[in-house]
């Protein structure tokens, strides 16, 4: 060792200690220097594989899964940091990859056990140049921290700097720029429990920084005596408009004296509160709130505070800041799932996304780190004016351990199935899933920043009947008789290898083995139940509005009941190679929910789409494009703009309460993602322009407009799923029973779909006139006795090669076999539409018409107002996935007449807010279209009405801060009777300075009428306000004034 | 009694394809029925209706009254021109007679020379006592992931075991050309390709044996062995098991399939597959490499 360097190192330590400057020196290793493993009061010893060279600490240059870096022979109790600290490391980034993590500094360890003690440092990876600051630290709990991404240049020399303060926050700085800040708890890290190790973690999952650490440093920083502070357990961002909310803040006495008779004076706006604080003991902290008027208009706020001792001496002094968000009157919830920065997110149409996770964080429940990064992901979206999507999904932490071997699934051998699927029919089970969401729940309570809760998802994909345990007797009790022998799967075997089978395909309703399936699909399983007791507990214990959803709720065989009584549920879309899939996924979530008279529906869309369905990367085609050589091993890539933008005006044609979107890598370039990739740039303003133009002003009006009566209905039966699953869609949106909702809708038939339950109950049959049974192998007695009856009484049965002997169709067609070719099977599917309309006329003709087959309609509304949503469809092989012919992404512009066959006396625009011209024909009404690539309508027809005019009343003309206000809207016809229609109205509100108030946004005005009703921010400006009313049909408008006094 | 019955039903048949379909055959399908609402027995006069859809449903309702009885009328219309007819005729026949040896020699004929591919599989399954679904991990509905295959080897190309089976009797229960111990010493060597390049000028049934050693057991979800072309139809078993078949007719030949045998797989130890492979026109035989790829 180099007694020199020694002497001179702890002289220098000496020296700044009795100078009392800071940062004191704590550690340093400079790799440029020979004998930095050997010098200083803390030698390295290098582990395999590891050198420096160059002057670089080179972590592990050949093989990843080896621990590398350089540790300490010791635990060093100076390496303990009481306090304040902070890092300061010089380094390259080399293109090392494989690595989630580039480890500076570590001897905590573990990232997730209890008790944690020391810290980690470390570059979070994030591909293309991109990275994090990341730290955790060992408080007992663990405390991680990331920062923001910055851009780092391979080869260049970089700085990052880290500095815990000791009281709750962590900043980062690379380049000596800031890079994010978090929360941490209070006080000092506790004592590491391992040795230090740097450019890799301790241990097990390796971690290798690569080449190189040029020099790593560990500085004690001055601590700070006194400070307040809000109290990150605590929400600061509330609701406009919210009852009781208070900041909780925190005076922390680090001083090492006790504080008596202190005085903290607090300045909220114009409120000034003084406190006085008793005794505050050394080292202790005391817990405050402070009421907070949530009536002020939107925006951060702060609270000044200063803290003085009994003699008057100012100990502290500094701000809170709290942010008060717009509470919107009326919105279309339009969600990203996935993670985003919130500007951006806001910033391209969204309304809600995905930061903090999941309300059950851990089988553990939540501890004070979770409710700390949950508050800042809350308040953080809230802050920008958005909501969460966000996971309750208690089941995910169950069935992972020996322990819980119990909660699994066995066959009937005793084994366990592939991928360990739960047995919730286990009741014990379902306690500890219940105890465990009742726990966080009430942990969480109130913010209303959650909001959109996913109760749980494809949990139902590994599920197999479970035997030996509770499932097997709940069955026997049902049904009175034990599980089936033949029973060894979810679905039957196949009767097509079965002699005894029925010939005519038709069981009877004792089959044993049908109803055994019934039983599992419906309730048999266990799942739909636990969908409903953790829904039942979120509505509990967070008593804010929220909506609860359970997704992929079609992913199973065509059976109500899937969900449970989740508030809504929901499918997502994958809308290769045809986006109007999108209709046949919204149609078979409709029947799925129809179980229920008030279950409405979500829908996602994918903005990821699997590389190996559209571009394979096996496959060199000539004309390969640009994003393939930027990311040749995407797995994942971006929906082209085209098939988004078609996808959501699909989307808007059905009656829904949210539109989500998966897939955020895909849409933003720099989102962190291991999977997702970002290659079509295009994508996002593609979506930008529908989320700004049309989800958001049309939204309300989305939610509102009735689904009509289904006329042409698809039977997706249940029998026919199970025993034939290769016609059936399965959730997929594929196979011959999906291809045929393509076929129909390009022959302007507008489809639904029914499942058997339809036809026993005859729910939303009553205008039902065909009914289409794609792939009907197989059907229970009573539903084969229902089409019999319903045929009786004329309504047109149409079935295909597999219909089963014992029902005679009157209308036979045959399947289309879909080709890798997704143009030649739209050509295929087309002429089938074609055909089915021929066979069909006189019978059953469609009311809407169009003169090119891909233009599609789709009707809702009422009888006195009609809503017709048109797509332009037209689409050839572009050069962005067009070079692999998997699918027609690139929209082409279409022109072509629209008709429908109903009487029309005044038409509208809703998107460009304007009157539609139109020409009269027999019955109803024709017009000319001319659409844009990927674009579409959204039209109002008014069979009696004309819009004349829009008026507004004011309540009040003179009104004072805080008083509440009333405006009436009314859209009138010429007789000055209101529009017996569903009507997006535009309202707004500026202050005598122009700014908007709240009370401004878009609305729907049912019937014609709508009422606005908000209270006046006690900190708005004084004078005129400006009230403007828009109806976005015709584009009329009213105005009014009155005064704030 | 029964003879003039079949001559009135063939006269029929040929009426068929001489007479046009009504112009709306919903209406015409419609009064059919309620027709036949509360009179089951009139369904024998609508045999002879030029409507396919007609001719089949009364075919149907003949065989819920007569069942077995009237077995020579389902043998006539086998030979229907329509489709659907044929099968349910053929499946009234398998209900009623199936164990009758005309039966049984009827559905040899039919699986070998009737037009519809449907008609004939469905003759073809029934003398076939073999029947696995097959469900892949890439095509399977509860799987939104991508699949990665952790390995991919080649089964050797150059040891195969080769017979011919012109009479079809591989698979009956005197031979069972698929079990594991069966000697297959005198079984002659053959190379991956056509069999007729390697002096079997044949169309017909032959079967395949090798065996092959599997590496260590790895943590997977599916292991598939991926046939990428038999010319032109393939039953395939592993170790005894049959895993499944890829038949979907002369269009099949050059068309890659894959079989899952995760659950049947020996891990770490010699495995022997048995293929199966029908070719009924030109070239036949496995002709393009099999791979076993061990999917996550």
């Amino acid at each position: 060792m180099n007694m020199g360097r020694i002497i001179a190192f702890v002289l220098a330590a000496v020296l700044c200690a009795f100078a009392d400057e800071y940062p004191k020196l704590v550690a340093e290793w400079d790799f440029s220097k020979p004998d930095v493993l050997t010098a200083g009061p803390f030698p390295l010893k290098l582990r395999k594989g590891a050198k420096v060279e160059d002057g670089l600490l080179n972590s592990q240059p050949t093989e990843l899964n080896v621990p590398g870096g350089a540790t300490t022979y010791k635990i060093h109790p100076e390496l303990d940091m009481k306090g304040a600290f902070s890092v300061l490391a010089e380094f390259e980034v080399d293109d090392m990859k494989a690595v989630h993590y580039k480890m500076l500094f570590d001897n905590k360890y573990n990232y997730t056990d209890t008790p944690a003690g020391g810290f980690m440092l470390a570059l979070r990876t994030l591909g293309n140049d991109l990275y994090c600051p990341f730290a955790s630290f060992g408080f007992g709990a663990n405390c991680p921290v990331l920062g923001t991404t910055v851009k780092l240049e391979k080869g260049k020399r970089h700085t990052l700097r880290m500095l815990f303060t000791g009281l709750g926050s962590v900043q980062f700085f690379v380049n000596g720029q800031g890079a994010g800040q978090g929360k941490v708890m209070l006080g000092s890290i506790a004592k590491a429990r391992h040795v230090a190790c740097v450019g890799d973690r301790y241990s097990s999952t390796c971690c290798h920084f690569g080449k190189g650490i040029a020099k790593l440093a560990i500085y004690e920083e001055r601590s700070v005596l006194f400070t307040v502070y809000a109290n990150a357990l605590y929400r600061k961002a509330f609701e406009r408009g919210e009852k009781k909310a208070t900041l909780h803040y925190v005076v922390f006495n680090n001083s090492g004296e006790d504080l008596r008779n202190a005085k903290l004076t607090l300045q909220n706006n114009d409120e000034m509160t003084t406190v006085t604080i008793d005794e505050l003991k050394k080292g202790e902290t005391l817990d405050q709130e402070i009421p907070l008027d949530t009536l002020l208009l939107p925006g951060r706020y702060e609270v000044h505070g200063t803290l003085c001792s009994s003699d008057g001496k100012e100990l502290w002094s500094g701000e809170m800041p709290y942010f008060i968000a717009p509470k919107y009157g009326d919105f279309l919830p339009v969600a990203l799932t996935g993670w985003g920065k919130p500007e951006k997110v806001k910033e391209f149409g969204f309304t809600h996304f995905r930061s903090t996770g999941s309300l059950v964080p851990s089988r553990n429940g939540i501890n004070e780190a979770n409710r700390i990064k949950m508050n800042e992901g809350l308040d953080a979206a809230l802050a920008h004016g958005l909501y969460q999507v966000f996971y309750i999904r208690p089941v995910s932490f169950f069935g992972k351990s020996k322990e819980d071997a119990k909660y699994l699934r066995k066959n009937r051998n005793g084994e366990l199935y592939p991928n360990n699927p739960l047995d919730v029919s286990n009741p014990e089970l379902v306690r500890e899933i219940c105890a465990l969401t009742e726990q966080c729940a009430k942990e969480v309570g109130e913010h209303p920043g959650w909001d959109l809760a996913v109760i749980n998802s494809e949990v139902r994909d590994s599920m197999q009947p479970a035997f030996g345990g509770v499932e097997e007797e709940n069955f026997r009790k049902y049904a009175g008789f034990p599980v089936p022998r033949e029973v060894t799967g979810k679905y039957p075997e196949s009767y097509k290898g079965n002699p005894n089978f029925s010939w005519e395909h038709v069981l009877p309703e004792n089959d044993k083995l049908l109803t055994y399936y019934r039983w599992l699909w419906g309730n048999g399983d266990g799942w739909n139940n636990v969908h409903s007791l953790v829904s039942d507990i979120a509505h509990k214990y967070l008593t804010h509005h929220h909506t609860t959803f359970f997704e992929p709720a079609v992913r199973n065989p065509p059976q109500w009941g899937s969900g449970g009584r989740t508030d809504t549920i929901s499918q997502w879309t994958y809308t290769n190679p045809d986006p109007i899939k999108i209709n046949q996924a919204f149609d078979e979530l409709r029947a799925m929910a129809d179980e229920h008279e008030h279950q409405e529906i979500f829908k996602e869309t994918q903005i990821i789409w699997y590389r190996n369905q559209t571009a394979p990367i096996g496959e060199k085609p000539a004309n390969m494009p640009d994003w393939v050589e930027r990311e040749p091993d995407a797995k994942y890539i971006t929906i082209p703009p085209d098939c988004l933008r078609e996808a959501i005006w699909c989307d808007i044609s059905h009656r829904v309460q949210c539109l989500m979107f998966h897939g955020s890598g895909c849409l933003f370039p720099d989102e962190p993602t291991s999977s997702y990739r970002y290659t079509n740039p295009d994508t996002k303003f593609a979506f930008k322009e529908m989320a700004l133009n049309v989800l958001r002003p049309l939204g309300p009006v989305i939610k509102l407009i009735p689904e009509r009566l289904p006329e042409v209905a698809i039977l997706e039966s249940f029998t026919s799923s199970i025993y034939a699953p290769e016609h059936a869609t399965s959730g997929w949106s594929k196979g011959w029973a999906a291809d045929l909702h393509l076929a129909l809708q390009w022959a302007h038939i507008q489809p639904s779909v029914i499942y058997e339950e339809h036809l026993l109950t005859g729910r939303k049959m009553e205008n039902v006139k065909v009914i289409l049974l794609p792939g009907g192998e197989v059907l229970g007695e009573d539903v084969l006795k229902k089409l019999k009856e319903l045929q009786h009484k004329g309504v047109i049965l149409v079935g295909d090669e597999y219909t089963l002997p014992a029902l005679m169709p009157d209308v036979r067609i045959e399947s289309v076999k879909r080709l890798i070719n997704p143009q030649e099977t739209k050509e295929k599917l087309q002429k089938l539409g074609l055909e089915i309309a021929a066979l069909l006329k006189g019978h059953y003709d469609s009311p809407i018409t169009a003169t090119d087959q891909d233009i599609i309609l789709r009707r809702r509304g009422t009888d006195d107002a009609d809503y017709l949503f048109i797509a332009n469809d037209k689409r050839v092989f572009g050069d962005y996935l067009g070079p692999w012919k998997r699918v027609m992404e690139k929209g082409v512009q279409t022109t072509g007449t629209v008709g429908i066959d109903h009487p029309v006396k005044a038409a509208y625009d809703l998107v460009r807010h304007s009157p539609l011209e139109f020409t009269k024909t027999g019955k109803g009404i024709s017009f000319d279209v001319d659409l844009a690539p990927g674009d579409g309508r959204m039209l109002l027809l008014l069979k009696n009405q004309r819009i004349a005019s829009v008026t507004l009343k004011l309540a009040a003309t003179e009104l004072v801060r805080k008083s509440t206000f009333s405006i009436e809207c009314a859209v009138l016809d010429e007789k000055g009777g209101v529009i017996q229609a569903v009507v997006p109205l535009e309202v707004s509100l500026l202050d005598a300075n122009g700014n908007p108030l709240p009370g401004t946004g878009f609305y729907a005005a049912q019937n014609g009428r709508l009422v606005v009703q908000d209270v006046l921010a006690p900190n708005m400006s004084l004078g005129k306000v400006t009230v403007t009313v828009k109806e976005l049909a015709s584009g009329k408008e009213a105005q009014a004034t009155f005064v704030v006094q | 009694m029964g003879r003039l019955f079949l001559v009135f039903c063939v006269s029929c048949l040929v009426l068929s394809a001489c007479r046009s379909v009504p112009k709306d055959e919903i209406t015409a399908r419609q009064e059919f029925r309620r027709d036949l609402d509360g009179h089951p027995e009139k369904a024998t006069l609508y045999l002879a209706s030029p409507d396919a859809e007609i001719r089949r449903y009364a075919l149907y309702c003949l065989a819920k009254q007569k069942g077995a009885e009237a077995k020579a009328t389902y043998k006539v219309y086998l030979k229907d021109a329509n489709e659907q007819v044929r099968l349910t005729a053929l499946g009234a026949l398998l209900h009623f007679s199936k164990s009758d040896a005309d039966v049984q020699e009827l559905l040899t004929e039919v699986a070998a020379k009737d037009k519809s591919r449907q008609v004939a599989k469905l003759a073809a399954d029934a003398a076939w006592p073999f029947h696995r679904d097959v469900l892949l991990i890439r095509n399977d509905p509860n799987w939104d992931h991508e699949v990665v295959v952790l390995n991919k080897f080649q089964i050797p190309d150059d040891q195969w075991k080769f017979k011919l089976d012109p009479r079809g009797i591989g698979h009956m229960s005197n031979n069972k050309w698929y079990l594991e111990k069966l000697n297959d010493a005198d079984w002659a060597p053959i190379k991956l390709g056509e069999w007729e390049k390697q002096g079997y000028d044949y169309d017909g049934l032959a079967w395949y044996r090798i065996r092959f050693t599997m590496p260590e057991k790895v943590d997977c979800n599916a292991v598939e062995l991926a046939f990428s072309a038999v010319d032109e139809s393939a039953w395939v078993w592993l170790n005894g098991v049959y895993l499944g078949c890829h038949d979907i007719g002369p269009g099949g030949w050059n068309t890659p399939f894959a079989l899952d045998c995760r659950k049947e797989i020996r891990w770490g130890e010699e495995n022997i597959m048995v293929v199966r492979v029908l070719d009924t026109a030109a070239d036949g035989g496995i002709f393009k490499p099999v791979h076993v790829e061990i999917l996550k």
